[in-house]
């Protein structure tokens, strides 16, 4: 047995080590110097993500190879996501220090968890190997468990968000450790290189992969809320702080998506004949129970829970397709979601009044209390709404382009129809806010600079995904597609 | 030949000028710019003929003036190519030509119009299109043209926009030339699919070639191009929105509706006389809608009161005698008619605006209100409009068949052929022909020569127009009277000069008709004789009825009320129309709009929308936030799952069997998991 | 020595307990005892599966599982105490607050 030694490619760890460490540091600091804690380990972390996000730039220039043994690949869709998410995570550690505080969570708690659960979705989304895929899974959800029940204190729905969310989280990840021992078992290796290789040798137990990879669709699904998976999503986001929330519906979708694609797309692509059928299911099934029912809420943060539900659906039309289309479709309409997700909860915290949850009358008159906010949630409503020429049109033409191109046509047609069931609650909020008068105790909304900050990054983050300038974003998306290996 | 495109391009430009720039002109800048327009198109258009002219013989017999090509879709091409051969360039110089003289008149007529620069961009705008119409290469270019003259007369039929009467008849020409324009657009679409191309000139070489004559699909063609004539140029049953069109301005009336846009269906019958000449059938249909147009509409002109009206009846009734023409196969001498038609018709509609434009003027000096177009207050007029008199007396003549004017050599050639055809087309031609001379001279007479009915004020006031209006009509009568000899009959030198010009064009059907037998010269001079006769004969009737203002004819009238009825309600026509299309359309609409598309088609939407609502209302209930049943769900799914992953391989009946259970498994676990009322 | 064919089956024993538990129990901690069920069901899935492929990988995946669940049950503790806190009760059932 010749001894080789392992290929510590650092370069490619280094974004999620720097990240790891901010999380770390910033809990020993404010364990150790209690005073004004709270302030400096905000500007700390914020300071530590972008540090990283600096660390992505030499993967994404030098484009190392893999690292650890294959354990993490730093390719540049996983580049793509990570600056994606370390933006989406520096955003909620600037609202948490405004709101969560308010909830009376002590702010540098806050960061540490939204670090460490970026510190997993990172893991997640540059997974080289099964067992990157399980530990980053459950470092971002044993963070995010917590991160539910932050504000138990004032909330008691916090709690229970945290413990179904515990409970089902817990089941789901007995279904994906017990897929991973079955794929395992299969082809006999953990390397999702290896797996591929081993599926496309035709070296695999075909009832064993069947099994494993099913069970890898329930778990992964669980996390990105596909249809019936998806139960715990409305009543967690709605109990959660919505900061929280917004962290779950952008981070943990994008995150768990980006590991499907690794493991379906790319490692069992070889046996897509076993998975694409069922896969379209699921979409079609959350397209439509995501739509359907976001119909009939009146909560605005279950509005937006269903919403994401729906749009969870629609990556997983990118993933039925399959292919370098689909691959692209996915990544593109994952950065589009992002944005236009994250800009829509950070309109809804701007609404929230200490008592109780933003609800869709809320909305009377908001062009009148505040004309900014309110072109702001159009401008994120027409784009989840897919209305050209913003970034959500640009998403969804990719992803049924790319369904059409691998043939699914009715997947396709099922997608268009369900956008437009869509169109309908989308465009309703639009409605509330501008067309309706407001109600006659409605307060006047005052925006903080953090909220502030925020909003102007998700509006340029949306606008820079729409026509023209999403053309650059969308070739880009193809470039990292075609590097997935 | 890329001038030709000027002919095309300068009324063009000055449509464009005019509309963009008119409002700052004044009026005779205005006047000369768009006479100047036109004016500089008949120049090129006399180029053109002589260059036409000049291949007589030869052994090509058109030019084309090439241009871009416009689209070009599988095998079919079409290009901007404009077609010159003898048929159009003699269409181009009736177009110019009496385009220019009807421009030069208007300058007066229209003098202190609000809309003055309006009008004469339209005009313009009118002699453009109708040159893209008799110029086009092509069906599709053709129809550009079509399109273009439709639009322009629908335009200028309501130009008094202030006039509701106006307006409404501008819709009617539209609508009912819509009925034509779908007959042409089927026919294009035939001849295509005939032929595979759209190019006039080769399909008039391509249809005899490959076709024998009576071929079915060739008759649907013709007929169907004979619905587009038949709307555009007014022929029955299609004839009803020409008379209403008279409510736009006389020089207008003059222009469109009589020299011009009206002979369009003449021109593409004798473009497309090859097609006809192959299916004899629709030739016969042709001839007896022709002539029983002519008959029918000159039985109108009798009993009108309003001058124009008269006039438009006896245009319809003209434009039959084409179609007569055409449909016995002598093609020449319905060109021959629509030119000599064009000059008289033209004159005798300058000459009633001429009238009308004194009467308004006398009406208005002796305060006193009036129709000025009402011939009933007219009367005694020779006196007072002595220029006017004589041109129109010379246009009443030669409509009417006096030799030696236009109308008599265009109209006894028309007979003659009709009488090589069929006795009863010639017999009710020949009665039309007595009609015409009756009404013309009828109009004359209550016109000019009976004593006046009007006021001794306003009698007094009326004053002769100055040389702006007169110059014009000088102008046409010499042409009317001049008009026959292009067309002499005979067998001299001098004689069939148009017929051996339009030869070219006209040999392709006459070979396809087979041998035609000249005239003789007794047969000739016989028909000459015989048709004078039926003239004076119809002249003396008026004569006997209208001089000196006797009231025999209104006796006439009362005593046969049952003849003189249907001519004043226009044969019911126009009520037959109101109430067997125009109503039940208006209430198939109003039934739309008030049964289905408020009840299917908002009932199918709010449908749709509560269909959506409830369902959703329904799905969400199953989220009872009890985390067990969400593990329920979530079992299932995952069952399932793996049932569907992990039984691909297994054979169909296993499929089925397991399908079935979990299935089952479903609908159990949704009715267990029913929402409950909250008790 | 035990054929894999019979820990796997053992494996698939133990899961559908689990799953079971979890269905049928109201009480949080028997449902997250039923959790760890399934989690130990597939770690002797992953010893099974290794033992047959004759690699460390299943094996020390187990590692990582054990520990990923000790965490998970440290937090999740929590939260049930700090719910039992609010609501004297570990029923599962009575958790619906959040619902529709």
């Amino acid at each position: 047995m010749d001894f080789r030694p392992p290929d510590m490619n650092l370069w490619a760890a280094l974004p999620t080590a720097v990240v790891g460490a901010t999380a770390l540091v910033t809990l020993l600091l404010s364990v150790l110097r209690p005073a004004g804690a709270a302030r400096r380990s905000i500007s700390f972390t914020l300071f530590g993500l972008a540090l990283a996000a600096v660390g992505c730039l030499p993967a994404a220039i030098f484009r190392p190879g893999p690292s650890f043994q294959g354990m993490l690949v730093l390719d540049p869709a996983a580049v793509l996501l990570s600056l994606l998410l370390l933006g989406a995570t520096a955003v909620c550690v600037l609202l948490a220090s405004r709101y969560l505080v308010h909830d009376g969570v002590d702010a540098a708690e806050a960061a540490v968890l939204l670090t460490l659960g970026c510190a997993g979705m990172l893991f997640m989304v540059s997974a080289g190997n099964l067992l990157m895929v399980f530990i980053g899974l459950e470092t971002m959800s044993v963070a995010l468990y917590i991160l539910a029940g932050l504000a138990g204190a004032r909330d008691r729905t916090s709690h229970e968000a945290a413990l179904k969310y515990l409970l089902l989280g817990a089941f789901a990840t007995g279904f994906l450790v017990y897929g991973m021992a079955f794929v395992y078992g299969a082809t006999g290796s953990l390397d999702l290189r290896e797996i591929g290789a081993r599926i496309a040798g035709g070296g695999a137990a075909p009832g064993f992969l069947a099994v494993g990879l099913a069970l890898l669709l329930i778990g992964l699904g669980f996390k990105v809320a596909l249809v019936p998976f998806h139960m715990w999503a409305p009543d967690v986001y709605e109990g959660a702080p919505t900061t929280v929330a917004a962290y779950m519906a952008v981070g943990v979708k994008v995150a768990a998506f980006m590991a499907l694609l690794r493991v379906f797309n790319v490692a069992a692509g070889g046996a897509a004949a076993s998975w694409q059928a069922a896969v379209a299911w699921l979409a079609v099934l959350t397209m439509l129970v995501g739509n359907l029912v976001a119909l009939a809420q009146t909560s605005l943060k279950r509005l937006l829970a269903y919403s994401s539900i729906a749009h969870a659906g629609y990556l997983a039309v990118g993933l039925a397709a399959g292919g370098a289309a689909g691959a692209q479709a996915v990544l593109f309409y994952s950065v589009a979601y992002g944005f236009m997700t994250l800009g829509a909860f950070v309109v809804l915290l701007a609404l929230e009044r200490a008592d109780d949850k933003p609800q869709l009358d809320d909305l009377r008159g908001l062009r009148r209390r505040h004309p900014l906010l309110a072109a702001a949630l159009a401008t994120f409503m027409f784009a989840l709404a897919g209305i050209p020429p913003l970034s959500g049109f640009l998403g969804k033409w990719l992803l049924i382009s790319a369904a059409v191109q691998a043939g699914q046509v009715p997947l396709a047609v099922a997608a268009v129809l369900c956008s437009a069931i869509a169109a309908f609650y989308y465009l309703r909020i639009v409605v509330y806010s501008y067309m309706r008068e407001p109600a006659d105790d409605a307060s006047p909304v005052t925006l903080a600079a953090e909220t502030r900050q925020a909003l102007a990054a998700c509006l340029i983050g949306t606008l820079l995904c729409s026509f023209p300038f999403g053309l650059w974003l969308l070739s880009a998306a193809g470039w990292a597609a075609g590097a997935l290996r | 030949m890329a001038h030709a495109w000027l002919l095309i391009l300068l009324p063009l430009f000055g449509a464009g000028y005019l509309a963009w720039q008119g409002r700052h002109l004044r009026e005779e800048q205005i006047g000369t710019i768009a006479a100047g327009a036109v004016g500089g198109s008949f120049v090129i258009a006399v180029l053109c003929w002589l260059q036409v002219y000049a291949l007589r013989g030869g052994p090509v017999d058109h030019l084309i003036a090439g241009g871009p090509s416009w689209l070009a879709v599988g095998k079919l091409t079409v290009d901007y190519h404009l077609l010159l051969d003898p048929l159009s360039t003699v269409m181009t110089l009736v177009v110019t030509g009496v385009g220019l003289v009807i421009h030069l008149y208007a300058r007066g007529y229209m003098h202190g119009d609000p809309h003055f620069p309006r009008f004469f961009a339209l005009l313009n705008l009118f002699i453009a299109a109708m040159l893209v119409l008799v110029l086009g290469e092509n069906l599709a270019l053709l129809f550009v043209g079509w399109e273009g003259v439709g639009f322009c007369s629908y335009m200028l039929i309501g130009y008094f926009t202030e006039k509701q009467s106006a307006s409404q008849a501008g819709k009617k020409a539209f609508i009912v030339n819509r009925i034509g324009d779908l007959g042409f657009l089927l026919g294009s679409f035939l001849l295509y699919r005939a032929t595979g191309t759209l190019s006039l000139p080769e399909i008039v070489k391509a249809l005899p070639a490959e076709y024998a004559v009576g071929n079915p699909q060739l008759t649907a063609a013709a007929l169907c191009f004979f619905v587009g004539a038949c709307g555009k140029s007014a022929q029955f049953p299609l004839y009803i929105w020409l008379p209403d069109a008279m409510e736009g301005p006389t020089p207008v009336s003059a222009l469109i509706h009589a020299a011009t846009m009206v002979t369009a269906g003449v021109y593409l019958t004798v473009r497309l006389s090859v097609l006809y000449a192959l299916s004899p059938f629709a030739s016969q249909v042709v001839a007896v809608i022709g002539v029983l147009t002519a008959l029918l509409a000159a039985l109108l002109a009798l009993v009108q009161h309003d001058i124009k009206k008269v006039l438009a009846y006896s245009t319809v009734s003209q434009l039959g005698f084409m179609f007569l023409a055409v449909g016995v196969g002598a093609y020449a001498a319905a060109i021959f008619h629509l030119v000599t038609h064009a000059f008289f018709k033209g004159l005798l509609f300058l000459c009633s605006g001429s009238v009308i434009h004194a009467m308004e003027h006398a009406l208005h000096h002796a305060h006193e209100s009036g129709d000025p177009q009402d011939m009933r207050q007219m009367g005694g007029l020779r006196e007072k409009l002595p220029q006017t008199h004589w041109t129109m007396l010379i246009g009443g003549a030669a409509i009417a068949g006096l030799p030696p004017l236009a109308g008599f050599f265009s109209k006894d050639e028309i007979l003659l052929h009709a009488g090589q055809g069929h006795l009863l087309l010639w017999a009710v031609a020949t009665g039309v022909a007595l009609l015409t001379a009756f009404y013309n001279a009828r109009l004359l007479y209550k016109t000019f020569w009976q004593p006046t009915r009007m006021s001794a004020a306003a009698y007094a006031a009326v004053e002769e127009n100055g040389p702006t209006l007169i110059l014009p009509l000088q102008i046409l009568a010499g042409l009317a009277a001049l008009g026959g000899l292009l067309n002499l009959p005979g067998h001299g030198l001098c004689s069939q000069q148009l017929a051996r010009f339009l030869d070219p064009v006209t040999a392709p059907a006459l070979h396809v008709l087979g041998a035609h037998h000249p005239f003789t010269l007794g047969q000739e001079v016989r028909g000459m004789l015989f048709s004078v006769g039926v003239v004076m004969v119809g002249l003396g009737l008026a004569a006997w009825g209208y001089r000196e203002a006797n009231q025999r004819m209104g006796q006439l009238a009362a005593r046969y009320p049952r003849c003189y009825r249907p001519l004043v309600n226009l044969y019911g026509l126009d009520e037959f129309y109101q109430r067997w299309v125009v109503r039940p359309g208006h209430q198939c609409a109003e039934w739309l709009a008030r049964e289905f598309d408020a009840g299917v088609i908002d009932g199918l939407v709010n449908g749709v929308g509560s269909f959506f609502s409830d369902s959703a209302e329904f799905t969400r209930r199953y989220q009872p936030g009890l985390v067990r049943s969400y593990a329920l769900w979530f079992t299932l799914g995952a069952v399932g799952l793996l049932a569907a992953l992990a039984l691909r391989p297994a054979p169909a009946v296993v499929q089925g069997v397991v399908g079935g259970l979990l299935l089952l498994l479903a609908g159990g676990t949704v009715w267990v998991m029913r929402p409950r009322s909250e008790a | 020595m035990t054929p894999p064919g019979l820990t796997l089956a053992l494996s698939a024993l133990l899961f559908g307990l689990g799953v079971t538990g979890v269905l049928v129990r109201r009480n949080v901690l028997v449902v997250y005892m039923s959790i760890e069920l399934m989690l130990n069901a597939a770690n002797l899935a992953f010893i099974a599966f290794g033992r047959l492929h004759g690699g460390l990988d299943g094996q020390l995946f187990v590692f990582f599982s054990m520990v990923v669940a000790a965490a998970e049950v440290a937090v999740g503790l929590g939260i049930v105490v700090a719910v039992y806190k609010q609501l004297h009760s570990v029923d599962v059932d009575q958790l619906n607050l959040l619902k529709f």
